[in-house]
Parts: structure tokens; C-alpha cells; sequence
């Protein structure tokens, strides 16, 4: 079967029913997605299937088709970090950082469907947990990055 | 009263406490040690076992604690970069491998030495051994330019990584690491004086953000070695439960699946990745025997507090006065009971670690909170003898004491003897890490207390009963008299009130369900007892909480001060929601908490979370905020959806759904204030924040309903 992963087309020899999750992870090496709980509770799993967050433990890989995935390993451009994540580096976002690659992912699906959320739109958005309690300023993070949308920058 | 406690966490016994010695800190004194504090890599010069500098000037500082989001990857370095006049960025950091060099001291507790991130003691207790080892490696390296030029050391100066001499002469640190390592170390090198300190006090970007928020931190879980194997395990569902058969051929039968380990209270499925182990696992029907607590459940544990606080007086930890007769003369009295649950860490990345037993080797990669002891345990299930056994510290998804516990890597040891030459990942499914914790005990707590004619209160007296967690350490008899008891009674032992009669009672439960350190520790629990039941007996008097515990307060300055700044930063007494406040001093600082509220119906919503925490002098305070902000938030979702429930004789809740964690949208701001000018020595951090949240949150809903809530979580008295 073939992925279009952080978009590379790679080659997967798996079972169609393997959660898309263990096939970044074990079969292609894309360690920055993380296992939380396995059933969709966390979000510690969360990747980009086209422009939404997915929970990839309970995806299996062969509904994924030919749409692209992006991991946290495929945000940055030309090696600079994407505007979610600079915001997440300026405000000193993660504690442990075990949920962050998820959190960022989340963020930026939000952020490229509604540019310019609300605190309610981020509370109804950000589902994903953290146990180190970053909560405030994975919301802080977000206005910071829609501001910077808004002066231009590409989510 | 302090004497052990959680210098005993991770030791197989506490007599095991004697034999340790004073950390290494010479090159000499590393080699008489039983292993190397840690092989440089490449051409890197070793400065004793804390620093090594590259040709490049590149200085690499060896952690003794592990990164657990609490900082430890920032501060420590910049402890030596500010003696070693180098640019924070041009140090690289590597966690130090399991070795005596780096046990680190408990501080006021003698001599007792753990390589154990944990009491909130890495930053305070490793901030001279760090300090004075940037100092010593200066003082090297300005001698050994001295001795270049020709110059006297004095004429020297040093700079951004490089001396600096008359003459604009300049030779980088990589220049003369060599040189310097091979000169006589000097003794008593001066330290800094604080009025000179340039980067500590600030807050520079931490070193560990950028991979974590990238994607390329490597926690224990994404440890990869070539020809690895993968596995997971299921333990005994309950207490004390034991395998009694396995049929392995479902398991086998799944393609991809190498091997079913059976062991007596366990097994473990070995396979090519971690979804066919899950899966293979899942496959199989063990045949437990449950074992001699197969009849416990929740209620279970409830009446057993209730019926031990009924037959016993218990042991009395503190007596001032006499409790009776103050409580015969007081204008009023009150009685009440506080009941707390078992609560999980629930780490977001579970449990894990990879191993590798190779001929007369073994090593293992594990996410731990303890060295020491994984270097034991590795040591103990492979049978490798501890000379060459290594342990090698990841990141780690979240500490908060779970991975103070080395259950794990006894396990993966086990599996991986098995694999001569293959690695072996096991990793835990999220229901194994729910089921099979070590839990923050259950207390309940009968409290009496009175006031004066004025509303002064004037007796308070406590009796708790839970688990002792000494009693993993110690056996019972010395575990709950003594010092020991610490574990359980910390924070309350303490009071810091001037009341005229005080009195602190403990009884030992005795119950199966595991229990270990869980952020904070017995403050965790006796927090609620102190702050809850004080803010009754204000009340019962007529008194304000703020300005009633101010009067009582009147030998706790510092106390009296982060409770002025909370009060005065949340607005209390003006407009806005009802509030709730608590103090509690605990690991060495001081934290202040108000919490605003409002209940509507049968909904409590919390609206905001002001802290103010006095921690003496801070290194670096946007990592004190991220920890306060954090712990606050930690313990508020404990508060509100924490409660373990058991069914015969295991734990109930096997994931999110069923033990909830608190989300974004019902977090709350939390505005974090610290003390300044501070008269306090250098305390802790990554735990202090906890204990206050929930009795100021117990005291702000009573404040909104005019009803005192009196057990946790939240969630069983409101929707929430
Ligand atoms: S691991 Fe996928 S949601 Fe938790
Ligand atoms: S930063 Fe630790 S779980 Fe979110």
C-alpha cells in the first residue's frame, strides 16, 4: 500500500486494519507522533489527514486513500518552523512535551479553518490532553499565531 | 522529622542508606567508583564528572536529574554556564548514565545520596555541586592560558566561552581544554556573588523547547535500535493476583509474534512492533487466580478508613496543650470528616523501556525518575552483574513519581534476557498503566476544633488514616513511628498557626492496593486537611479567611506574605465570583492560592486560579511560572474528576473515559506571582504548587453554597 506521508509517497507492507498510528511509528519511522491511550480519548496521536486533525490510533491505515498525511515532522517549510509552531517556541509552550507534537497538530488544523478562532472556538477545538498543564498557554499560543495569520504569515 | 523520607523512595531498604558516600567530583575520584560516570564521546575533554568541553568550545553538561517538563534540562546548565562565563546556547546537555558520581543529597537530611529525580530537589541540591564545577573548569582554563602567555592568572579574564588576556588575546575553552584538564584542580575556587550574576535570575529560552515542539525529542517510547523487538504485558488484573495458566497459541498464532514470556504474576507477548504485541496480547485468555483481596471494591476501602478511625486512637505525631481541655473551653467546637481518594499519575506517555542484554552486558533506555534503582533492577532480572549493567535516562512524558518506580524495567529485563543480542521495546497499553500504578494513598481524616468567646481559634486537632508509603521502604513498625511517618503527615506536622492547642493523630491502613509517591506527596492530602478545616474555624468565628489567617500567621512570615500577594493579585473581598484560599509550605517554598468559582444549579465552573509562591532565590522564573501554572492545573484536575474506584480486588478505571483528566475548556487562567526580595534559601518547585489548589478550591465552593464539601473528586457533588 502506499501513504502519502509529510508529502513523500512511501511504500507500507501492513495489514489494512493496522491504525494508522503504529504505521508512522513502527513502519515508517515518524517517532513524533505519540500513542496516548489507543482509543481516541488523547489526542497525543493527532496528525493531519488533508487539512483535519485525526486521532491516528483509531484510524486504520487503509481509510487513509490517497489523501496526504501530515505529521508533526512535516510542518516546517524549508526547515523553519511552521507559524504554529514558532508561536509554541516564543510563548515556551510544552512542559514534558509527550502531547505537544498532537497539540500543535490540532492548532493547526483549527488555525486553516478559521484563522481568526475565539476562546470558545479553541475550547470547542482543543480537546487534546495534557497532563502537565499546558493549557493556557497552548490557548495564548493560538492568538498568537492567528495574529501573526493575519499579518500574513501561512498556517 | 524530616530525617529519610523520600531519601528512601527507590531503595530496597532503608539500611541500604548507610552505605552511600559523598558524590565524586574529580576525575580521580570517579575511577574509584564502580563504573564510569559516563564515556565522552569524540574528543571531548571530561572536567570531573559534571562537564566535558569539545575542541569547538562546545561544553557539555552531564544531568544527574531527569527532564520531566519540570526544567531540570535548562536550569542545571545554566548553574554552570554562569561560572564558566559561556553562552547558555553553547552548552549541550546529556543525561548522566546510573552511576555513583551522581547521587545528589537530600540537603537538611544528612548524608543520605540518590541519583532519584525527586522531593522537588534537583535544582536546589545540585545547584552548588554545578556551580562550583563551571568554577573550577574557569579556573582550570584561565591557568592554563596563564601559563600560554606567560601571564599571571589575575591579568586574565574571562568571557562568551573564551579568556580573554592583555593585548586583546583570546583563547577559546576548546583551545585549552587539554591543557587545563591535565592541571592540578584547585581547591576552594570562589564562586559568583549574586550581584554579579548574569544569567541566573533570568529567563533564557529553555533548552529542551524547540525538538519538544518540532517533533524530535526522543522519549523512552521512541527509543529505536537496529533489529529491535517490541513487547507489552498484562499483570495480575488484582491485588496479590497471581498466572495461574496461559494457552500462548492465540498469540503465537498472529503473524509477526515471536515469543509469550510467562513469569508468576505476570506475561509478556514479544513480537516484530508494538501493534502486533497489543493485538497478539489481546488474543490471549489467561486463567488469573485472584488471589486473597479478590472481595475489595471501593466501598471496601471506605469502611476500612472509617472503621480503623473508629477502633483507634492513634499515634500522636505532634501535642501542643492539651486538645480536650482546650476544646471544653472554647466558645464553640466543631467536628468534621474529610475523605480523600486514591489518585493515578496517568503520565501521558506510559510506562516503558527498551533493553538490550548483550553476552556479559545490559543496558537499558528507560523514561525514569530513578537511576539508582533501574540500575538494580536491570541488574536483578538479568542476572548481569551491576559492573556492567547501564541505564541510560530519555525524556519522559510526564514523571509526577510514577517513574520513580522501576517495575518496568524488572520486567523488560525478564523479557529481554531471553533475546541474547536483540533489543527488546516493551511498552505498556494505557489500561495496563491505569491498573497497575502506584497510587497516591486514600485518606480520611476526623478533625475537631473550637473557638474562642472572640472567634480566635484556639484548638485543632486531626486524625488521619491511610497508607503509610514508608511502609514499601521500611517494615510497618519502623515505617509508622518515628521519622518515617513524615511520608504521610508532612504538611500537617508542621502547622503553621499559632493556635493554643494542637494535636496530629495517624493510623496505619492496612490495604492491598499499591501506593506510591504522587506529586507532593503526603502534602497532597494533608493540605486539605490543614487549609479546609482552618478556613471552617474562621468561619465558625466570624473571621475573614485572608485576614484570619494573617493573625494566626503571626510567626510564619512568609507565609503571611505570599498570602497578602495572592489575596491582593486575585482581588479578594472585591467584585467577581466566590473565592477560596489556601497556603502551604512544602519542599523548602511557599505557595498562596486563591481560586474563584461559581456554582450554578448543580454546576461548578472554576473561573480563575491566582498563586503566589515565595521559592527563595529562583534561577530561572518563567520556569517557576510554567510549574506553578502546571501544578495548579495538575492538581485542580485531580480535584475535580481524580478518584480511583476498585472491583474485585483491581482497579475499576482502565482509560480516559472512565478516570477524566482536565481539558482546555474547562481550565481556568492561572496567574502566577513571585515573591520578591525574598529572605528564603533556594527551594523547590516542581511540586509545590499542588497541594493548596484543592482546599482553596473546597474552600471556594463552600464560600459559594455556604456548604463544606468534604471529599474529592468534585465530580461525585457537582457537574463539573
Ligand atoms: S493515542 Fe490516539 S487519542 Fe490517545
Ligand atoms: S506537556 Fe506534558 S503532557 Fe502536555
Amino acid at each position: 500500500m502506499r501513504l502519502l506521508v509529510d508529502g513523500e509517497w512511501r511504500a507500507v507492507e501492513v495489514e489494512p486494519e493496522r491504525p494508522l498510528l503504529w504505521v508512522l511509528r513502527d513502519a515508517l519511522g515518524l517517532t513524533g507522533t505519540k500513542y496516548g491511550c489507543g482509543i481516541g480519548l488523547c489526542g497525543a496521536c493527532t496528525v493531519l489527514v488533508g487539512d483535519e486533525a485525526v486521532r491516528s490510533c483509531a484510524l486504520p491505515v487503509s481509510a487513509v486513500g490517497d489523501r496526504p498525511v501530515t505529521t508533526v515532522a512535516g510542518l516546517a517549510r524549508d526547515g523553519e518552523p511552521s507559524v504554529v509552531q514558532q508561536a509554541w517556541i516564543d510563548l515556551e509552550v510544552p512542559q514534558c512535551g509527550y502531547c505537544q507534537p498532537g497539540q500543535v497538530l490540532a492548532a493547526t488544523a483549527l488555525l486553516r479553518r478559521n484563522p481568526a478562532p475565539t476562546d470558545a472556538d479553541i475550547d470547542r477545538a482543543m480537546t487534546n490532553l495534557c497532563r502537565c498543564g499546558t493549557y493556557g498557554r497552548i490557548r495564548a499560543a493560538i492568538h498568537l499565531a492567528a495574529r501573526r495569520i493575519a499579518d500574513g504569515a501561512r498556517p | 522529622m524530616t530525617l529519610t523520607r523520600r531519601a528512601l523512595l527507590g531503595q530496597g531498604l532503608g539500611l541500604c542508606l548507610l552505605v552511600a558516600l559523598p558524590a565524586a567530583a574529580s576525575p580521580a575520584a570517579d575511577a574509584r567508583e564502580d563504573r564510569p560516570p559516563g564515556e565522552p564521546v569524540d574528543e571531548e575533554v571530561p572536567f570531573g564528572a559534571w562537564l566535558r568541553v569539545a575542541p569547538d568550545g562546545a561544553v557539555t553538561v552531564m544531568l544527574a536529574a531527569t527532564e520531566l517538563g519540570q526544567g531540570v534540562m535548562t536550569a542545571l546548565p545554566m548553574l554552570v554556564a554562569e561560572e564558566l562565563d559561556i553562552p547558555l546556547d553553547r552548552v549541550r546537555v546529556r543525561f548522566a548514565p546510573a552511576a555513583r558520581a551522581y547521587r545528589f543529597s537530600f540537603g537538611e537530611e544528612g548524608p543520605i545520596r540518590m541519583q532519584l529525580t525527586g522531593g522537588s530537589r534537583s535544582v536546589a541540591q545540585l545547584s552548588e555541586p554545578m556551580r562550583r564545577a563551571g568554577a573550577t573548569a574557569r579556573a582550570l582554563l584561565v591557568a592554563a592560558a596563564a601559563r600560554r602567555w606567560g601571564l599571571p592568572a589575575g591579568r586574565l579574564h574571562t568571557a562568551e566561552g573564551a579568556v580573554h588576556g592583555p593585548g586583546g588575546r583570546r583563547l577559546g575553552y576548546g583551545e585549552l581544554a587539554a591543557e587545563a584538564a591535565a592541571l592540578p584542580v584547585p581547591r576552594g575556587v570562589r564562586l559568583k556573588p549574586p550581584s554579579r550574576w548574569k544569567l541566573l535570575g533570568t529567563s533564557p529560552p529553555r533548552l529542551d523547547t524547540p525538538a519538544k515542539v518540532l517533533g524530535t525529542a526522543v522519549f523512552g517510547i521512541d527509543a529505536r535500535l537496529p533489529d529491535q523487538l517490541a513487547a507489552t504485558v498484562r499483570a495480575a488484573p488484582s491485588f496479590g493476583g497471581r498466572l495461574r495458566a496461559l494457552d500462548p497459541a492465540p498469540a503465537l498464532a498472529v503473524p509477526g509474534v515471536e515469543d509469550v514470556v510467562v513469569e508468576d504474576t505476570w506475561f509478556a507477548v514479544v513480537a516484530r512492533d508494538t501493534w502486533t504485541a497489543f493485538r497478539a496480547a489481546r488474543a490471549l485468555r489467561p486463567d488469573w487466580e485472584p488471589g486473597p483481596h479478590a472481595g475489595l471494591d471501593t466501598k471496601t476501602v471506605e469502611d476500612h478508613l472509617a472503621a480503623r478511625l473508629d477502633a483507634d486512637r492513634g499515634f500522636r505525631v505532634r501535642g501542643d496543650g492539651d486538645l480536650d481541655r482546650a476544646l471544653a473551653r472554647a466558645a464553640r467546637t466543631l467536628e468534621a470528616e474529610y475523605r480523600l481518594p486514591y489518585l493515578h499519575h496517568a503520565t501521558l506517555e506510559p510506562m516503558n523501556a527498551t533493553a538490550l542484554v548483550d553476552g556479559d552486558r545490559a543496558e537499558v533506555w528507560v523514561p525514569t525518575q530513578n537511576q539508582q534503582q533501574s540500575l538494580t533492577a536491570l541488574h536483578r532480572a538479568t542476572g548481569v552483574p551491576r559492573s556492567r549493567c547501564r541505564v541510560h535516562t530519555t525524556l519522559a512524558g510526564g514523571g509526577f513519581g510514577r517513574r520513580a518506580e522501576v517495575d518496568v524495567v524488572e520486567q523488560v529485563g525478564r523479557v529481554t534476557r531471553r533475546f541474547p543480542g536483540r533489543p527488546v521495546a516493551l511498552v505498556w497499553t494505557r489500561e495496563e498503566d491505569f491498573t497497575h500504578g502506584f497510587y497516591r494513598p486514600a485518606v480520611t481524616a476526623r478533625l475537631r476544633g473550637g473557638v474562642d468567646a472572640s472567634g480566635r481559634p484556639i484548638a485543632y486537632g486531626v486524625h488521619l488514616c491511610g497508607t503509610n508509603i514508608a511502609e514499601r521502604y521500611v517494615p510497618p513498625a519502623l515505617a509508622n513511628r518515628g521519622p518515617f511517618l513524615n511520608f504521610v503527615v508532612e504538611g500537617l506536622a508542621e502547622l503553621p498557626y499559632a493556635l493554643g492547642a494542637v494535636e496530629v493523630r495517624f493510623t496505619r491502613a492496612e490495604l492491598p492496593v499499591p501506593v506510591g509517591s504522587w506529586r507532593s506527596v503526603g502534602n497532597s492530602h494533608n493540605a486539605v486537611f490543614k487549609e479546609c478545616f482552618i478556613d471552617e474555624l474562621l468561619a465558625l468565628g466570624g473571621r475573614d479567611p485572608v485576614e484570619g489567617r494573617l493573625e494566626l500567621l503571626r510567626d510564619a512570615p512568609d507565609h503571611a506574605r505570599v498570602l497578602r500577594l495572592a489575596a491582593e493579585t486575585a482581588g479578594w473581598g472585591g467584585p467577581g465570583g466566590a473565592r477560596g484560599v489556601a497556603v502551604h509550605a512544602s519542599f523548602g517554598s511557599v505557595v498562596a492560592t486563591v481560586v474563584e468559582v461559581s456554582v450554578e444549579d448543580d454546576r461548578l465552573r472554576v473561573e480563575r486560579i491566582t498563586a503566589a509562591a515565595d521559592c527563595g532565590p529562583v534561577v530561572h522564573p518563567d520556569i517557576v511560572r510554567q510549574q506553578v501554572e502546571g501544578g495548579s492545573l495538575f492538581a485542580l484536575s485531580a480535584a475535580l474528576h481524580g478518584g480511583l474506584e476498585f472491583r474485585d480486588g483491581g482497579v475499576a478505571q482502565d482509560n480516559f473515559h472512565a478516570y477524566p483528566v482536565l481539558r482546555l475548556a474547562r481550565a481556568p487562567a492561572v496567574d502566577v506571582r513571585l515573591v520578591r526580595g525574598s529572605r528564603r534559601s533556594r527551594g523547590g518547585v516542581g511540586e509545590i504548587a499542588v497541594p493548596p489548589l484543592a482546599p482553596a478550591l473546597l474552600n471556594a465552593v463552600r464560600a459559594a453554597t455556604g456548604r463544606a464539601v468534604r471529599s474529592l473528586p468534585l465530580s461525585r457533588h457537582f457537574t463539573v
